[in-house]
Order: C-alpha cells, then sequence, then structure tokens
C-alpha cells in the first residue's frame, strides 16, 4: 500500500466514524470549561469593574498587564492570546522546548488529566477504526475504550517516561551540540541557521517517537497484544521494516496538521474589537479545534491502514 | 501618536531660536598623561601615569589620595564584589583566582622625589573600604590651595576577566577605571559614605594607548592620531575635559563613523565599533544614535565633543555598561515582564549614559537620579517622540542567547509602563534574600528618579519643565550638578506647589510611595419621609424624589501627598471634575445629582507616575462581563489547542 492509498483509507475511516469527532470535542470542551470558568471569576474579580476593562474590551492595555500580578490559572494569561497565530506557535514551541510546565501547575496538572482521558478516548477510537464491519456508536466506543484503557494507560505512562528521558538529556544534548559550532561572536544568520537545524531535529525526534507509540497501539488493537512493551518493540520492528512509508506517511499527515494550523491562524489574525468579531472568532477557533481533532483520528485511520496493509500479507506468509 | 507629534512641534518650536553658542571650556583642575600599553597574552596594561595635581580644596593638603579601583576586584570577599553583583552572578564572572583585577603600583615621584615607600594603604573603622582600593601619601610639606604639584605613577593592572564584559578568549579587553585616580581628602570622605559610586572628576586628559597593529580601539576620549610604530598600533587622545579614560579594544572589532550635522548645532562624528557577527544592526545603530543627538542637542544641550563613541558587543558580554563614563557600550539584552528589550531602547539608553556622562557630574550617594534617572527618563521620552510605542515582542525557542523574537505590533507598549512594573517590585527580595546595593540603587535611584520626572513633566506642563530643564543642564555643563539646583530653577521659574518641590527627597530620600485607589462608590434613590399635612390632616410620605444620593470613597495608601484630579461620570454622561488634595487617607464626597454614578476616575491623564497601582485609580458602580468574557473566550481556545497538542504526544 502506498502512503497516498493509506491517507486516503485513513480519511475513509474518519469520515465513516465522524460521530466520534463531536464526542472527543465535547469532552475536550468540557474538560477546558473546568478550568475556564475560575479563569474568568478570577480575571472578573480583576477588571470587571475598572475601566481598564473598556481598553482591554478593544484590545490591550499594556499599563495593566505590567502591573497584573498572576496567580494560578491566571499565570498563562497573555496578550498573545488575542492573535490568531501566536497561541498555536506557544503550544508548538512546548513541544519543541519540552517546557510542559512553561504555563504553570494548573496547565500541567489538566494536561495530565487529559493525557489519560485521551488515552480513554483513543482506545474507542482505535476499537471501532478496527472493526470496519460495524458503525459508530456511543456505546461501543466506550466499551472499546474501557476494553483497551489498562494498555494505553501503560503506553501513555511509558511514553511519558520515555518524553521526559528525551527533554531532560537528549534535546539539551542536541542543542549544546550545535550551539558549540559558534559562539556570540558568530554571524547571526550561521547561528539561527544552525539553532534551526537543531530544533528541527528535535521535532523529527519527537514525531518518531510519537510514531512508535501509535503503531503501539494500533498492534495492541489489532493484533490482540497483553503486553504494551511488547507492542513497543514491534511498533519499533515495522516502522524500521518500512521505515520509508511509516515515515512519509506521519510527515503528511503533520504536513496536513501544520498547514491547516497556519491557514485557521492567519484567518484567525483578525483584529477583534468588535462583539461580531470576537462571535466569529470564537466559532472559527471552536471549529478549528473539532478539525485538529479530526487530525489526529486521521494520523490513527491512516497509519492504522498502512499497518493493516503491510503487516497482513506478512503474517500471511508467516503462517505458509 | 498625535499628541506624541504635538510635543515634538512643540519642542522643536520652543528650541528652534536658540543659539547653539560653543561648549564652555571644562574647569578641570588636573592634568593627566597617560601612556599604557596593551599585553594582550596576559590581560593586562604596564602604564605610566604624570598628574598635574591642583589643590582645589581651600585650605593647604597634607595628603593626597590614590584610588585604586580595580582592586575592588581583588577577590571575591571584596565589598564591590559582593554589593555590586549578586553572589551567584559572581560566580559566573570569575571562575578563580586568576580571573580577578588589580593594580599594581609599582613607583610614584612626587616632584621629582621617589616616594614609593611613602605610601600606605588607606582603611576606616566601618569597613565601608574594601582593603587595597584606595591608597595615599603624605605630603613633604602641605600643598597650599591653587597650587599644584607634579606626581608620576609607574602601575601594572591586570584587567578582571568576564566583569566589564573582559573576554580573553575573543581577545576582548575592556578597561575602565584602570589607572590610579587621584583624590582629595574630602573625596575620600565622600567615597567612604558610597563606596560603590564610580564617580570621577572630569580633568584634562592627554593619552598614548598601544595595542597591537590588527587591535580597532574605541576610547571615551577625543582621539587625535594613531600611527603603526615597531608593529604596534599607537593611538594618541587629547581631550580637554573628559571624566574617565575608557577603552574597548579587539581585533574582532570594525569601526564604522558616519557625520551628524543638524541645523546649526556643532558637527559630531558618531563612531560605531562593532563585533562583525553584528553589523546587520548598524544601520538601525546609527540612526538611533542621529536621533539621540538631534533630540537631546534640541532639549538639553548640544553634544559638545566632536567624537560620539558606541561599542555593539556581543551578548554575553558588557556586564555593567554604566561603568564607562563617556563610552556608550550596548551590551546584552534583557528578557522582561513584558518580552525582550529590543535593540533601539538599548542603543538609546547605553548611547545616553555616554551623552550625560560627557556633559556632567554629580557627586557620590543620593545622585544616581540625574545620570541614570534623567537619562532613563530621556530615553522613554525619546523613544516616544522618535518611534513611537515599540511593539511587545517576545521570545521564543530560547538556547544560549540565539531566540527567535516575535515582534507583536498589537500590543504597543508604552516605555513608560515598563519603568512603572519596576515599581511594583520596589520591595522584592533577591534570590539570594536580600536586595543588592545595585537593585537597591537601581529602583530607588533611577526608576524612581525618572518616573518623578515623568510626573513632574505632566504636572508643570511639557513646555516650563523643557525649559527648566534645558537651562539646568546647560547651567551644569562640565560641572558638579546638585538636586536643589534644578528643583530652585524649576521653582524660580513656575508657580509650582511647594510639595512638588520636596517631591525628591520624600521619594529618593525617604523612600516614600505614591498609591491613589477608588475604594467605594454608593448611589440610591432619595427618600422623602416624613408627615405631611394635607389639609387638616397629617399623612406620612415614603416617596422617591428624581435625586439620587451619590457618595464617593477614595483612598490615599501611599506617604506622599500629592494633589491629583477626579473626574466623576454620572449615568447621563455628564461629568464633575474635583481635585483632590491628596493630604488625608481617605476622602468621601457626598453629593446629590439627577442620576447615579456610573465611574469615577482619580488621575484620568495618567500624570502620576510614580503611582503603584494605576488599575485601582479607577472604578465603575456597575460590573460588566464583556471584557473577562472576551479574553476568557480567547484563553479557552488556546487550552483546547493545548490540550490537542499534548494529546499527539500520548
Amino acid at each position: 500500500m502506498t502512503v497516498k492509498n493509506a491517507l486516503s483509507k485513513g480519511f475513509d475511516l474518519v469520515s465513516r466514524h465522524i460521530k466520534m469527532i463531536p464526542l472527543i470535542y465535547a469532552v475536550n470542551f468540557t474538560l477546558t470549561l473546568l478550568l475556564a470558568i475560575p479563569f474568568f471569576i478570577n480575571l472578573y474579580d480583576k477588571i470587571g469593574n475598572r475601566v481598564i476593562r473598556d481598553d482591554m474590551l478593544n484590545g490591550f492595555d499594556s499599563s495593566w498587564w505590567m502591573h497584573f500580578d498572576p496567580q494560578h490559572i491566571l499565570a498563562s494569561f497573555r496578550p498573545g492570546l488575542l492573535n490568531g497565530i501566536i497561541p498555536l506557535f506557544d503550544n508548538f514551541e512546548m513541544v519543541l522546548t519540552g517546557d510542559f510546565n512553561f504555563y504553570g501547575f494548573w496547565m500541567l496538572l489538566f494536561g495530565l488529566v487529559w493525557l489519560v482521558l485521551s488515552s480513554f478516548l483513543n482506545g474507542g477510537v482505535l476499537g471501532l477504526f478496527t472493526d470496519e464491519k460495524r458503525s459508530f456508536s456511543v456505546s461501543r466506543f466506550f466499551s472499546n475504550a474501557g476494553f483497551y484503557f489498562h494498555h494505553f494507560f501503560a503506553l501513555m505512562f511509558t511514553a511519558l517516561i520515555v518524553f521526559f528521558l528525551f527533554y531532560k538529556f537528549v534535546q539539551p544534548l542536541l542543542l549544546t551540540l550545535f550551539d558549540q559550532f559558534t559562539t556570540d561572536w558568530s554571524p547571526e544568520t550561521l547561528r539561527l541557521l544552525l539553532h534551526s537545524i537543531a530544533f528541527s531535529i528535535v521535532l523529527f525526534l519527537v514525531y518518531f517517537i510519537n510514531m512508535i507509540f501509535d503503531y503501539a497501539k494500533i498492534i495492541i488493537v489489532v493484533e490482540k497484544k497483553d503486553s504494551s512493551w511488547m507492542s513497543i518493540w514491534l511498533g519499533i520492528k515495522f516502522i524500521f521494516a518500512h521505515f520509508g512509508r511509516a515515515m512519509g506517511l506521519y510527515l503528511l499527515i503533520a504536513a496536513i496538521a501544520a498547514l491547516t494550523t497556519l491557514i485557521f491562524g492567519l484567518i484567525l489574525s483578525f483584529s477583534k474589537d468588535q462583539f461580531f468579531l470576537v462571535l466569529i472568532a470564537v466559532i472559527l477557533q471552536q471549529l478549528f479545534i473539532v478539525v485538529k481533532i479530526g487530525i489526529r483520528l486521521l494520523f490513527y485511520g491512516s497509519q492504522l491502514s498502512l499497518y493493516s496493509s503491510l503487516h497482513a500479507p506478512e503474517r500471511k506468509m508467516k503462517r505458509l | 501618536m498625535f499628541k506624541n507629534a504635538l510635543l515634538l512641534v512643540t519642542v522643536i518650536l520652543i528650541f528652534s531660536n536658540s543659539v547653539y553658542a560653543a561648549p564652555p571650556f571644562c574647569s578641570s583642575n588636573n592634568e593627566i598623561f597617560l601612556k599604557a600599553t596593551l599585553e594582550p597574552q596576559d590581560g593586562r596594561i604596564v602604564g605610566y601615569e604624570r598628574v598635574l595635581y591642583k589643590n582645589d580644596d581651600a585650605l593647604p593638603q597634607n595628603r593626597i589620595y590614590l584610588r585604586l579601583f580595580l582592586n575592588q576586584f581583588r577577590n571575591s570577599e571584596t565589598l564591590l564584589s559582593t554589593g555590586l553583583v549578586t553572589a551567584k552572578q559572581l560566580g559566573s564572572l570569575f571562575s578563580g583566582p586568576a580571573d580577578w583585577g588589580r593594580i599594581e603600583v609599582k613607583k610614584v615621584v612626587v616632584q621629582g622625589t621617589d616616594m614609593t615607600n611613602a605610601l600606605q594603604m588607606a582603611s576606616d573603622q566601618n569597613k565601608n573600604l574594601t582593603p587595597g582600593a584606595w591608597a595615599f601619601l603624605d605630603l613633604v610639606s602641605p600643598l597650599p590651595p591653587d597650587q599644584d604639584i607634579t606626581i608620576e605613577i609607574d602601575f601594572v593592572t591586570q584587567l578582571p576577566a568576564g566583569l566589564f564584559g573582559n573576554d580573553f578568549e575573543h581577545q576582548l579587553f575592556v578597561a575602565a577605571f584602570w589607572y590610579p585616580q587621584l583624590c582629595s581628602a574630602a573625596d575620600f570622605q565622600n567615597q567612604k559614605q558610597s563606596p560603590l559610586s564610580t564617580w570621577q572628576n572630569y580633568a584634562g586628559y592627554d593619552v598614548e594607548f598601544v595595542v597591537p597593529k590588527d587591535y580597532t580601539l574605541a576610547a571615551s576620549a577625543i582621539q587625535t592620531d594613531s600611527a603603526i610604530v615597531d608593529d604596534q598600533l599607537h593611538y594618541r587622545f587629547k581631550d580637554p575635559c573628559l571624566r574617565e579614560m575608557a577603552v574597548v579594544t579587539s581585533p574582532n572589532l570594525r569601526a564604522e563613523e558616519r557625520e551628524f550635522q543638524y541645523e546649526d548645532m556643532p558637527p559630531v562624528t558618531i563612531r560605531l565599533i562593532y563585533a562583525d557577527a553584528l553589523q546587520k544592526d548598524n544601520s538601525a545603530i546609527l540612526k538611533a544614535l542621529e536621533n539621540l543627538l538631534k533630540y537631546y542637542g534640541l532639549w538639553y544641550a548640544p553634544y559638545p565633543k566632536s567624537t560620539f563613541s558606541v561599542v555593539h558587543l556581543p551578548h554575553s558580554t558588557a556586564l555593567a555598561p554604566a561603568a564607562f563614563p563617556g563610552l556608550g557600550i550596548i551590551g546584552s539584552a534583557s528578557q522582561e515582564r513584558f518580552g525582550q528589550e529590543s535593540l533601539i531602547p538599548r542603543v538609546i539608553l547605553h548611547g545616553g549614559l555616554n551623552y550625560w556622562q560627557q556633559l556632567i557630574t554629580l557627586h557620590f550617594a543620593n545622585t544616581g537620579w540625574i545620570e541614570e534617572g534623567l537619562n532613563l527618563y530621556s530615553q522613554t521620552r525619546l523613544l516616544i517622540a522618535a518611534y513611537g510605542y515599540l511593539p511587545y515582542t517576545k521570545t521564543y525557542l530560547d538556547f544560549q542567547n540565539v531566540a527567535i523574537n516575535w515582534k507583536q505590533h498589537s500590543v504597543p507598549v508604552d516605555p513608560r509602563d515598563r519603568l512603572m512594573a519596576e515599581l511594583d517590585h520596589i520591595d522584592e527580595l533577591s534570590d539570594e534574600g536580600k536586595i543588592t546595593f545595585y537593585e537597591e540603587n537601581k529602583r530607588r535611584d533611577i526608576i524612581k528618579s525618572a518616573l518623578l520626572f515623568w510626573t513632574l513633566e505632566n504636572i508643570v506642563g511639557d513646555q516650563p519643565f523643557s525649559i527648566a530643564l534645558r537651562d539646568f543642564v546647560r547651567n551644569s555643563l562640565y560641572n558638579r550638578c546638585a538636586l536643589e539646583e534644578f528643583i530652585s530653577l524649576l521653582t524660580n521659574q513656575h508657580d509650582l506647589d511647594p510639595r512638588l518641590a520636596s517631591l525628591f527627597d520624600e521619594i529618593l530620600i525617604q523612600g516614600g510611595t505614591s498609591d491613589f485607589k477608588v475604594s467605594h462608590i454608593f448611589s440610591r434613590d432619595l427618600q422623602e419621609q416624613g408627615f405631611w399635612k394635607n389639609g387638616k390632616e397629617w399623612e406620612y410620605r415614603n416617596e422617591t424624589t428624581d435625586q439620587v444620593y451619590n457618595r464617593i470613597t477614595l483612598e490615599h495608601m501611599g506617604s506622599v501627598h500629592l494633589p491629583v484630579d477626579v473626574v466623576v461620570t454620572m449615568e447621563n454622561g455628564e461629568t464633575m471634575e474635583w481635585i483632590w488634595d491628596g493630604y488625608h487617607k481617605v476622602k468621601i464626597f457626598e453629593f446629590e445629582h439627577a442620576t447615579a454614578v456610573r465611574k469615577v476616575e482619580i488621575d484620568p491623564n495618567h500624570k502620576i507616575l510614580i503611582d503603584l497601582d494605576r488599575v485601582n485609580n479607577s472604578l465603575y458602580r456597575k460590573k460588566n462581563i464583556w471584557s473577562a468574557l472576551k479574553w476568557t473566550s480567547m484563553w479557552m481556545f488556546w487550552v483546547q489547542h493545548y490540550f490537542e497538542v499534548v494529546a499527539s504526544i500520548s
């Protein structure tokens, strides 16, 4: 199977199970709302009856921000939130730096909660994707989610350890290695170039680790494996056996995700100084989150298709 | 922007008829000849100094003092080492004894007599001075007032690695306070009160500085000549009025010059010395320096010398630019609460230090207001006039000083807000649990005094304040100037509230603060209650009238008393303006009106920049959710995406 066919099959799978997207979106929205309520109350308390609210409604007041002493959940408040691309790039930066604690304890904690929740939801997604004969139903989605949860939780936990070690040791080592080629006296263009190369390698490695865990999940569901760690090993073996196609597919979908993010980011960059413009922005933002969830499912669907098509003949051969 | 343009036009109109007379000649007492050779392999300077020293005191002098400033960095226990920078910073500067700096006096000859053995180290009972940082000589016969003597000194200076930006690995040598400086007993006594101060009197300098032939050199003095002799480059400097012979030299530096000429101001050659890697910034830096000379020339005084030297060094260098009188060093950008400090403000800040230190000087403690405070005030003023508000710049993927700086133009930042933000942290402790001298000095003398200048300008008005400041600067050229002179100039020329004259004292010396707050608004419909005679009968009435009872409570939580404007906006759009004398801690206004109060604002035009919290200066009677809701929805989107990013690596 070619990368193109896998992608096409992935689109097909996502479209056939499109009802999963609002379900996952609802969980995402609800969890965010849990954080947003104290955020709103705190912010309302600070600016609700001050004249500063007029400036903040029409734009941003730097003098207020200068004196603003953010505590707890408000620590992640910043002027860039109003921009289209900047909040998205802020998150992308975290993937490169691994500094998921940058926006404070509460964001890190809820990020971990979301990790557990998404491990649960991923079981439902992959369970339904592999069961091609039957269509989507909420009960079967949650049944699959529950069935695979212990495996997916173990994989998530292992991924956390791997990423912790990666960001703690490998990423700084890589950056330091590239940094050694330059000093403060070197031309800035050269320093920026090497800096960019170093972070590109970091990104590639993050993708690679992700891909391993994606295939580990697929193997658990497709092969009905009992050992999560064994599935990681099988995932690595599969990737190296079909490196070009596996990596090509992953990078292609990552490019689709990046392009989508860029397009939405640019669209959302318009000024939000009037009520109806804010309303339009909110609708577009939520639409983008839906699309983003869809792309995450596309990763699973396409990789599942690739794995099934490449591994099934291998299994047949082994049996023969 | 319109206001800024108006300010600019006004100021130009005020000064357009000024005649830029030649600057008065420096009335320096001492004439200094220096011959020094840099030995790059050891990071040291071997020098000879000859001083024609004049007693400018009213009494005969029995003793003269030598300030050996770099001995403040002889080891990590010295007063300056522990006071100027925190222990954490110090650790990154010095890796061991080999990195410390010192001045060794080899020989002293007074009026032809060798007095090396008579040289003694000064100390004081309060241990305010680092041993070795001051030496003294008892003269054979007292030096009468207005008489002079010739003193010759052979010395060797070891430059401290790291400190001042010295980077021996890249052959960058930064020499400041590198030669023995002669002082009177009065200077010594003053220095004891403020041991970390880097003051220096003006003097006439004649300097020959020798470096390897491939080196580029920048200095605070006016260069007159250069020639290669015996494979070495001999620079010659002659400056009739200089505070300090500061030098930056390296084979890795280049020079670019631009001629500055504006109206009938004296022409100035702007000399930018830069590291190759930073060449791309040259155009912006030179433009900023042109702006500086133009605006400061219009506002205060034309730059009096023919050369204006500025050095642009890589990020890891230039720790203490303020320590280089007359030589602007643009060094590291700091990451601030409100994003990355961009290049232009840094150029104007450090170029401004160069400007001020070439023009006026000061003496000892409690005077950071004039050089640093005035510099910071004029920097923000110039930024607003020439550049407007600069965009908030966020730094991404920062690693080892390589980063992507993203300018967010939708968030323009008033440079004064950066200063006001510092006020919030005025009493915060450092990581080590104490406020270092440097931090305390910076916050108290520099930030507060800059904001005080702004506050006074806002209260007095642009034009009168600018004229007073211009007269003060022009009267003080090449002289020690005092705060009292400026206040006196301001109060004599203008009908100034006498309380404003004491502001500097209350805020800078006594550490006073100011914080106004609208704490409560209360409005209710007026009731008409009582018994009314209706014919022969009395009847009880409890009726609502068409008047509203309003009560406003204002607070002043600081210790500095300032008159302040109060604007009350009613629900029908009508506004009332009062002036509150700010004397009492709490002030309650009660009045009846056709409608209820909608909002109250203290200091609505943001005149008082020393207010610790400007946000609580206003209050609406009723809360409104829309602003918080808008920002919460934007924040929610970011969090939702954050979750999706996290999920993608699960």
